[in-house]
């Protein structure tokens, strides 16, 4: 074993040139690949991220007919008993009860239908770290009565903080209702679609407003990341009564998963087309390498070398190319990738309004998650074996006799 | 004569130039592909983004795409609409009036932006008129006022054609006002997001409610003719109403301007990334070329072939096998984006795209100047990539090249 | 004591218009220790027979039996371990791996055959200083020259301890003074070591030094000689 490797790591360098040019084809491709791959993903990773961590919690334990119908109408009536059973399951962190609505906004000429969130103010800034993101004046208290308004939605009404927001809705049953609502605090949300129409206030005021008092539309329930959102589900369910159920975060965010996914699947395409290209380019080398040494296996073969383990010895010279390639491409990606995971992009002019109207942070953030790493590997390494199989076939199709005249 | 000799040279190996032939027909065949469709589906976004939401110029008070306060209106409108829609250039003219309101319904509320617009002069800029799926355009006279809300919309609040909803708002005066319409009818453009978002309704109707002055508005929208140059009539316009921002459709939608515009260089970006896979392919295989020729070349040179005819023999041959197997790749590509130009590719992972404005038909598109531009870069890719190997076989002496075993 | 023996051997090449006999008929035995040469016109078909003998090539019809083993029945997989143990082969060129040194090509076979790295080292040393390279182990065959790279050759092809050694025409590429060399250290081997060589020859002066020389001429044996 120890001699073929050996044999096939000398061979490599027979013709260092033809060896260096075609890892490197690899170190180009895994790099473009990792790159291009970990920018995607990274993006997707802040706009979930962004859904996740800073509005929709991992799971929500909601009223059957809520997600078809978000109306107060499908509301849920607090539960405790529900509350601290699902608090006690091992993976949940936290769970918090929301209440969610739409009203319309409005300071002195100024309206904007807004986006209204009541919230327990303490328990959700776990989750979603609001009291981090404020701007100007002060976090909420459980019982407050005031509001936290979006500093989009703030500078678009000309409202500030001490100043009074006045909503009006439609409440529980169809009820009218208005509210006057101290400012406390202006907070900045990094979706720009939330920064312009989000409004926060304790869950008592928001269900007095309401008026659906001790009713809530949604518990918001954080596990440790999203491996364990599955199993969470799983035991959640298990304890829910019929008419209650519980949404993934990928299950509430239907269009941007698809999206993600038609923009994945596109990457891929571009992908394999490159590794395509690259294939071939190495599978031509890879012929004229063995083409060349034609007289070369005859004579080992004659001599009392099995064609197996010629085609071992070629393999591993095939496979030690990829590797030296995908190392390279890998030593090469790795810091690059890393630094600007740690220091994503900052985008201006054109990009960054076009991405903002896309509901994006001017950012190119960056992934690094290993699996875009392995996977380029392993293509590499798919490829590669592909390559040496169609040459083992080749090799062992070789005749002596014509080998030795060539 | 060298020309003949690159020809013949490329089928001397013919497994090898074969294998190399594919591989660049493949790669371009990918580039050309991908460009045609990412162009088409730009070109999809770009025609509607523009015919169905932003128009090719807008008019507004200075500021008021900044801060679209329903004070911030334009006086004397309906003249500024007729003397812009006798332009020649002018296909129609249209004015708004826009607030954003609260949409309250049995299903649910939701706030929603509400366009005031006059049916007939709208349906010569927009083509709403023309993706009204069920009910009417608000053409219907009753005593009821009609809105024309998104099929998107309808979904997520379970609305009934002719069901009433009351829309809430806050007029220019700070009162709140609530007014009763009735779904008319539901529309639905290529664009989800635009369409859960916005609601039609009679620009008398949503002007009285905001409590406007008569004969005011807050955006005229002009659609010109086809192949007019927007900035110039822009310009025009501009220099005519001092008072007001005249701005074109790239400058109030700029993703819409970004986006189409980079597709080309995106796509070009990976047409070169594909090339430069294929350099190193390319590179090899003249490398190989001329270690096997070394003998010959040496000959060649020997009897008094010159080595600039050498090294323009060796970067022809690579000249011959990138464009044979890059023109094979173009043309393919080409041939198949002509197929689905006329017939949509309908992907359903692109659905996702749908609320960004992006149609899951893709009608392929690629002018053939892009074609062409492609197939020049293949063959920069051959000459380059042949200059190192074409540079070893020169620096060959005659003598030790014949003598090699 | 035969180790070779041919019985009625023929090779026709099935070229597309006209099949090619080769071989017509050759009967030939060898004995342990001989040291043949097989000559004869070009095209007369010596490689084709060193083949045959070699079990490179399977003969259209006729026997080989080499201790008993009748080698053209054997499986590929068979024949190519019955090459290693038994067959030592030097080729007129290019024998050798380029990316092993003189010492690692000697080793190669041994190694395929599966022998302890101690004896393989030592009978390495031994066998390349028996062909006078001892001071050249560490060189790879592209800086040695034609006649030191078939003297490795020579080396790898007694290494593996084969019945018998089989070259094709071992001196077409060498100059007269490293012919004479290359001769020399065979007929060395053979004397005192007993190695039976059978080896094919234009070059009367290789002639010369064999103790048996047989023709063939067509594909037929047209005179045995022994001195
Ligand atoms: N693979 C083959 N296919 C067809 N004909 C062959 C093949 N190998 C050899 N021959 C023919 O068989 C005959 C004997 O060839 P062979 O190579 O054995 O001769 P040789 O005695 O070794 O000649 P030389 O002294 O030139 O090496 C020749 O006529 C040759 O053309
Ligand atoms: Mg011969």
């Amino acid at each position: 074993m120890n001699t073929y490797i050996k044999l096939a790591w000398r061979n490599l360098w027979r013709n260092k040139r033809r060896t260096i040019i075609t890892s490197s084809s690899i170190v180009f491709s895994v790099f473009f690949a990792c790159m291009m791959r970990s920018m995607q993903e990274g993006s997707y990773d802040s706009m979930i991220g962004n859904l996740v961590k800073f509005y929709s919690g991992y799971l929500q334990v909601q009223d059957t007919a809520y997600w078809e119908e978000k109306t107060l109408e499908n509301s849920l009536e607090y539960d405790s008993a529900l509350i601290a059973q699902i608090a006690g399951i091992e993976d949940v962190l936290l769970i918090t009860p929301r209440l969610e609505s739409f009203a319309l906004s409005a300071y002195k000429e100024n309206s904007k239908p807004v986006f209204v969130i009541g919230i327990e103010p303490e328990k959700e800034d776990r989750i979603i770290k609001l009291s981090q993101k404020i701007v100007k004046g002060n976090f909420i208290s459980a019982l407050d009565d005031g509001v936290l308004v979006a500093e989009g939605l703030a500078r678009f009404l000309k409202i500030d903080t001490g100043d009074t927001l006045v909503m009006i809705s439609q409440g529980y049953h169809g009820v009218s209702s208005a509210g006057k609502f101290a400012v406390r605090a202006v907070f900045k949300h990094p979706a720009p679609d939330f920064n312009n129409n989000m409004v926060f206030l304790s869950l008592a005021a928001a269900q007095n407003f309401y008026s659906a008092q001790g009713r809530y539309t949604s518990e918001v329930i954080m596990v440790e990341d999203h491996f364990d959102v599955k199993p969470a589900k799983k035991v959640i369910a298990g304890l829910l009564p019929p008419n209650k159920t519980v949404m993934t975060w990928n299950e509430m965010h239907p269009e941007l998963m698809s999206m993600v996914e038609g923009d994945r699947a596109g990457g891929f395409i571009m992908l394999w087309v490159l590794y395509g290209v690259i294939g071939f380019g190495i599978f031509g080398t890879v012929l004229m390498m063995v083409n060349e040494r034609r007289r070369e296996f005859g004579v080992i073969n004659a001599i009392g070398m099995q064609k197996v383990s010629i085609n071992l010895m070629l393999f591993f010279e095939i496979i030690l190319l990829a590797f030296l390639g995908a190392l390279g491409g890998l030593v090469l990606t790795t810091p690059a990738i890393w630094y600007f995971y740690l220091h994503p992009i900052p985008l201006t002019g054109d990009i960054a309004e076009a991405m903002a109207q896309y509901g994006m942070e001017p950012y190119m953030f960056f992934s690094i998650r290993p699996v875009i790493f392995i996977i380029q590997a392993a293509t590499i390494f798919g490829i590669s074996t592909g390559i040496a199989l169609i040459m083992m076939i080749s090799v062992a199709r070789l005749k002596i006799i014509k080998a030795l005249r060539s | 004569m060298i020309w003949s000799i690159a020809w013949r040279n490329i089928w001397r190996n013919k497994l090898r130039s074969l294998i190399m032939l594919s591989a660049i027909a493949i790669g371009l065949f990918a580039g050309v592909f991908s460009t045609g469709f990412y162009k088409g589906m730009a070109d999809t976004r770009l025609k509607t983004g523009i015919k169905t939401e932003v128009s090719h110029i807008q008019i507004h008070l200075p500021g008021y795409t900044v801060n679209s306060e329903p004070g911030r209106y334009m006086e004397n409108t309906g003249s500024i609409v007729e003397k812009i829609s006798r332009l020649k250039e002018a296909e129609g003219a249209s004015r708004r009036i826009l607030a954003e309101c609260f949409f309250k319904t049995a299903h649910g509320t939701r706030g929603i932006r509400i366009i005031g617009i006059e049916p007939d002069r709208e349906s010569k800029v927009t083509d709403i008129f023309e993706r009204v799926k069920e009910g009417n355009y608000l053409d219907d006279d009753s005593r009821i006022p009609r809105i024309l809300v998104g099929d998107k919309l309808r979904e997520k609040l379970k609305l009934k054609l002719n069901s009433k909803v009351p829309v809430d708002i806050v007029d220019i005066n700070g009162n709140f006002s609530s007014r009763l319409y009735k779904i008319g009818g539901f529309y639905s453009t290529n664009n989800t997001g635009y369409d859960e978002m916005t609601a039609f309704v009679k620009y008398e109707e949503l002007r009285s409610q905001l409590d406007l002055p008569e004969d005011v508005a807050h955006e005229i929208a002009i659609y010109l003719k086809p192949d007019t140059d927007v900035e110039n009539v822009r310009q025009k316009l501009a220099g005519e109403f001092s008072g007001l921002e005249v701005k074109s459709w790239r400058e109030i939608n700029k993703d819409l301007a970004y986006l189409t515009e980079s597709m080309d260089q995106y796509m070009l970006i990976f047409v070169w990334i594909i090339l430069l896979a294929l350099c190193f392919g390319i590179i090899n295989t003249m490398l190989m070329v001329v270690l096997e020729r070394t003998k010959e070349l040496g000959m060649l040179m020997a009897i008094g072939m010159h080595k600039s005819r050498v090294f323009i023999m060796i970067i022809l041959e690579s000249v011959f096998l990138s464009l044979t197997g890059g023109l094979f790749g173009i043309a393919i590509g080409y041939g198949v984006i002509k197929i689905f130009e006329k017939r949509p590719i309908v992907l359903e992972m692109m659905r996702g795209f749908e609320q960004y404005g992006y149609s899951a038909e893709v009608y392929t598109s690629l002018p053939l100047y892009m074609a062409f531009n492609i197939a020049g870069l293949v063959v920069v890719l051959g000459v380059v990539s042949a200059i190192y190997p074409a540079l070893k076989a020169i620096r060959l002496s005659p003598v030790d090249a014949i003598r090699t075993e | 004591m035969n180790i070779l023996e041919t019985k009625n051997l023929h090779k026709i090449y099935d070229e597309k218009t006209v099949p090619v006999h080769a071989i017509n008929g050759i009967n030939l035995t060898i004995k342990k220790g001989e040291f043949t040469a097989i000559v004869g016109p070009s095209g007369s078909g010596k490689t084709t027979l060193l083949n045959m003998i070699g079990g490179l090539d399977k003969p259209t019809e006729g026997e080989i039996i080499i201790e008993g083993i009748k080698i053209h029945e054997l499986s590929p997989h068979k024949l190519t371990d019955f090459r290693l143990r038994n067959i030592g082969f030097v080729f007129q060129a290019y024998n050798l791996i380029p990316v092993l040194t003189a010492e690692e090509n000697v080793e190669f076979i041994m190694n395929l055959q599966g022998q302890h790295k101690a004896i393989r080292e030592k009978r390495t040393i031994e066998l390349l200083e028996a062909v006078g390279l001892g001071d050249r182990l560490h060189s790879r065959p592209g800086k040695l020259s034609g006649g030191q790279q078939q003297r490795v050759a020579v080396a790898r092809a007694i290494a593996s301890k084969p019945k018998f050694v089989l070259a094709d025409e071992p001196t077409a590429n060498l100059d007269s003074k490293s012919t004479e060399n290359l001769l020399d250290m065979m007929e060395k081997l053979n004397r005192e070591e007993e190695i039976t060589f059978i080896f094919s020859t234009h070059d009367a002066r290789v002639m010369k030094k064999a103790r048996r020389v047989i023709t063939v001429d067509d594909g037929i044996i047209v005179s045995d000689e022994t001195k």
